[in-house]
Parts: structure tokens; sequence; C-alpha cells
């Protein structure tokens, strides 16, 4: 059998992170999960947290609201925790696809709804997003993409919108992985950046729906804009995430090039524990059932969604430990009595409560499992949904929870 | 004219909470919180707030 010196339980932003973080200080690491995790779905920009306005300077403004927030994951990391970990993600993405903040503070990138939303760090490929002024910009749909609305996005961003029917495929059924392959042929998106070029009047910005390729998108970005002569920027949209896919393709072939094992598409079906120590887990890949040790385990299994958290008539469990889990009264108070209620709906703050160190606490404040540590959304006492902060919480508390377990 | 069909959206997304909020645990909530994590976090979309200062509608 197999001994790591860390196992990480979640393929999402968070547990990636743990993974990268725990391989660059030499452990040797078992990353297991039972999908792709959430950032094939919503991954898009890097939000850290979007409330805070667009004038005020990210570091200060998080440092205040953190003295305002003490349950909040954020607490645990604090400011300079958050800086570390993101300087550590954006070493990852070194040019031509940069993660980049436009300025001081939050920028404001528009949305597949024709929506404005609040970001701290965007890819290249939407960089232009936060600089586009309606008047001179031309937003471009595709014919039988039903994901993307281009005319309901330019109509609400009082843009100019044209809808363009596909150098090679005009028919119904597009999707956002089939178009993203199509991008990553030269041919395709030179051909594609004439049809636009050709329904220009004098705009400096095209944005497209967030399908500029996967394999290279920089290399897209930079042939629409040769081609057309205009700043070209994605609009986030609909899940599956191609951005997301980016960002989690990116970690996996860092985590195996640096001698990760990876273990995916099975669930954690048992946990070994003993004397207050978790000592393995196994996983089911039928017919057989593999058991794995570690000295140390990351929890960043995410919330209902991912599995991490499972909600029984009248209360939430935590499914492959059976954490404790803090939740907001009876399922009568889990939710506000409207769905736009001005406040979230209480039951985004229920998840695992943790000491200082990330490892998960009952409600008395006494650590559960001495050698296992919660990472990312599981946590409590966030509301990611409206304060905008997803992959601020999954990468500063991955990253905490991998130099904390590897530090003890 | 502008925010006209997500208005019609949120009516929807309203409507659609009173049925399905007296039953959302095991996977309806798995699906509630997809929903919300596309409509209110992705999209942005929050209640009516004419003149918000950050984000929201254009």
């Amino acid at each position: 059998m197999k001994r790591f010196d860390l196992i990480v339980i979640g393929t999402g932003l968070a547990g990636l992170t743990a993974a990268r973080t725990a391989i660059g200080i030499g452990a040797k690491v078992l990353i297991v999960g039972r999908g792709m995790g959430a950032l094939t779905l919503f991954g898009n920009t890097v939000d850290l947290l979007g409330e805070i306005p667009p004038a005020t300077e990210m570091a200060e403004g998080i440092t205040h609201w953190i003295a305002a927030h003490p349950e909040h994951p954020y607490a645990r990391t604090g400011w300079e925790g958050i800086e570390s970990a993101i300087t550590a993600f954006r070493e990852l993405f070194p040019p031509p696809y940069p993660f980049a903040a436009s300025g001081r503070g939050n920028s404001l990138l528009p949305t597949g709804a024709g929506t404005m939303r609040p970001t701290w760090l965007t890819p290249v490929t939407m960089a232009a997003g936060a600089a586009m002024t309606p008047s001179e910009t031309l937003i471009v749909g595709f014919r039988g993409f039903k994901d993307f609305q281009g005319d309901t996005v330019s109509l609400h961003l009082k843009c100019r919108g044209v809808v363009l029917s596909l150098p090679r495929y005009g028919l119904e059924g597009l999707t956002a992985p089939a178009l993203a392959r199509l991008m990553d042929e030269t041919s395709f998106r030179e051909r594609l950046g004439e049809s636009i070029r050709q329904q220009m009047a004098g705009e400096r910005f095209i944005g497209l729906p967030a399908v500029l390729g996967l394999r290279d998108p920089a290399a897209v970005l930079k042939t629409l804009e040769t081609v057309t002569g205009a700043r070209v920027f994605e609009i986030p949209m609909l899940p599956p995430s191609i951005p997301g896919t980016r960002i989690f393709h990116r970690f996996r072939e860092e985590l195996i090039a640096k001698g990760a094992d990876f273990r995916m598409g099975h669930p954690v079906s048992g946990v070994m524990v003993k004397d207050g120590r978790c000592a393995g887990i196994s996983i089911d890949n039928p017919p057989l059932v593999a058991e794995y040790r570690a000295d140390r385990f990351i929890l960043a299994t995410g919330r209902f969604l991912g599995g991490g958290l499972w909600a029984e008539m009248d209360r939430i469990i935590e499914p492959v430990f059976d954490l404790p889990v803090f939740q907001p009264g009876e399922r009568g108070q889990w939710f506000g009595e409207r769905f736009f209620d001005p406040e979230a709906h209480p039951i985004h703050r229920a998840g695992v409560l943790t000491d200082a160190d990330l490892r998960p606490v009952d409600a008395a404040g006494r650590v559960v499992l001495a050698n296992v540590r919660a990472a990312g959304s599981i946590l409590a006492h966030h509301q990611a949904i409206e304060e905008k902060s997803r992959e601020g919480i999954d990468i500063a508390t991955g990253f905490l929870a991998a130099k904390r377990a590897l530090a003890s | 004219m502008s925010g006209g069909s997500n208005r019609i959206l949120k009516g929807f997304l309203e409507e659609r909470w009173k049925g399905i909020r007296p039953v959302l645990w095991g996977t309806s909530l798995k699906e509630e919180e997809l929903i919300e994590s596309i409509y209110k976090g992705l999209f942005n979309l929050t209640a009516e707030e004419p003149g918000r200062p950050v984000g929201g509608e254009a």
C-alpha cells in the first residue's frame, strides 16, 4: 500500500491549491475527486470580495472588512494570507495567459446576462471587458449557440450586437466545448475574425462568449485582435465554463509534472479513524475498493452541489468524516421569503467550523480530528455567492491548510 | 427597455421560489445552489435596487 504525506479530498480550486502548495514544500501528495470540481462550472475570474467598491484599494478594503467579520474564513488567513496565496496562484499562469488586476480595486466586467459584475483578477482574455465603453463595443453572438444570447447582452449593455452564422457550423446545438475546440484551429479563428471585421462600424472593442479556446487562448485572442484591429474580450456565461476548465487543466498539468498522484471519478467511500486521527481513506473503484494511507488530510469537497455538505430534512451533514456542521436553525429558517432577498439565505452560512489552523471543531470549539483540515467553500460563515468571494476563499484557505498541515 | 428581459427572469425565479422553498433539502437543495450560483453569483442579478452604485444591471 502506498503511503502519502498528504491526501487532499476534492478537485476544485481549494483542493488543487492545497495539493500544489504541498507539492511545492516537497510533500508526497494524493488528490482524489469525484468529478472535475466547480471550476469547470463557474471558474472565470478570481473574485476576492466583490462587495468592496471599485474605488477602494483592495488590501485596505479587505483588512477593514475582516475586522467586521471575525468568523469569516478570511479572518483565518488575514490579508497577508490571501496575498501570498494569490501571488502563488498567479505564478502558475505566466504570460501569455496571465491573471491580473486592472486597478487597485475591483473592476467591473460584463456578464452573459448583460449585467456588470465586480471581480479582482481577470485572465488576459477578459481584461479588455473592464475597459470597454458601450458606444465603442460590438457584442458578437453565434447562431445556434443557446448558452449565450448575444442580442440580450448587447441590449442590456447598450452596445451594438450581431449574431453570426459560423463559417462552418450554422446548425443548432452548438456547445461551449465544441466552440472552444474550433477556436483552437488557426484557420477557423482567422475566418471568424474576418466575419466579425465585416460587421464592424468603427468599434474599438469586441465582446464574445467565453469560448476562446482551451489549448492556447492567448493565441486565439491575438488572431482575433490582429484581424479585427479591436480589443477583444471574453464574457463569462452559463456553465460549463471554458475559462474554468483552463484553470483546472493548468493545475492538473503542474501537479502531475511535479509527481502528485491523481484519483478522479470515484467517491471516498470510507475513512479509517482511530484515537482522534484519520489513518486512511477508501475509494470505491468497482469492483475494487482501494485504500490509501497518509499522515495528514485536507477536506475540500465543496458545498451541497459538490457533495461536501448534504441536507437531510432537518439537519445538514458532512458525508466523508461526519464532521460537526454549523447550521442556521431549523429548515424553516434556512431560507428567506423571497428568492432575491436583500440578505443572503441563512443556509449559505452553514458549513464546517474550524480552529485557527483550519482543523474542524465541534460546537464547543474542541478539535475533532487532529490531522484533518478543511478548506474552501465547505467552511462556515461565508456567503461566497453574494459576497463574490468564491475563488479567494478557495485559494487562500487551500494554501493555508496545506502550509499548516505540512508544518505539523 | 433596459433590463426588461432580466425583470422577466427575476419574476420567474421568484415564482419558482414559492413552489420550491418548502421542499429544499437533499438533491433539490443541490439544484438550488446551482441556480443561485448562476443567477446571483455569475450574473450578479440582485433584488431591484434602482441606481445601485456597484455592479448590477447596466
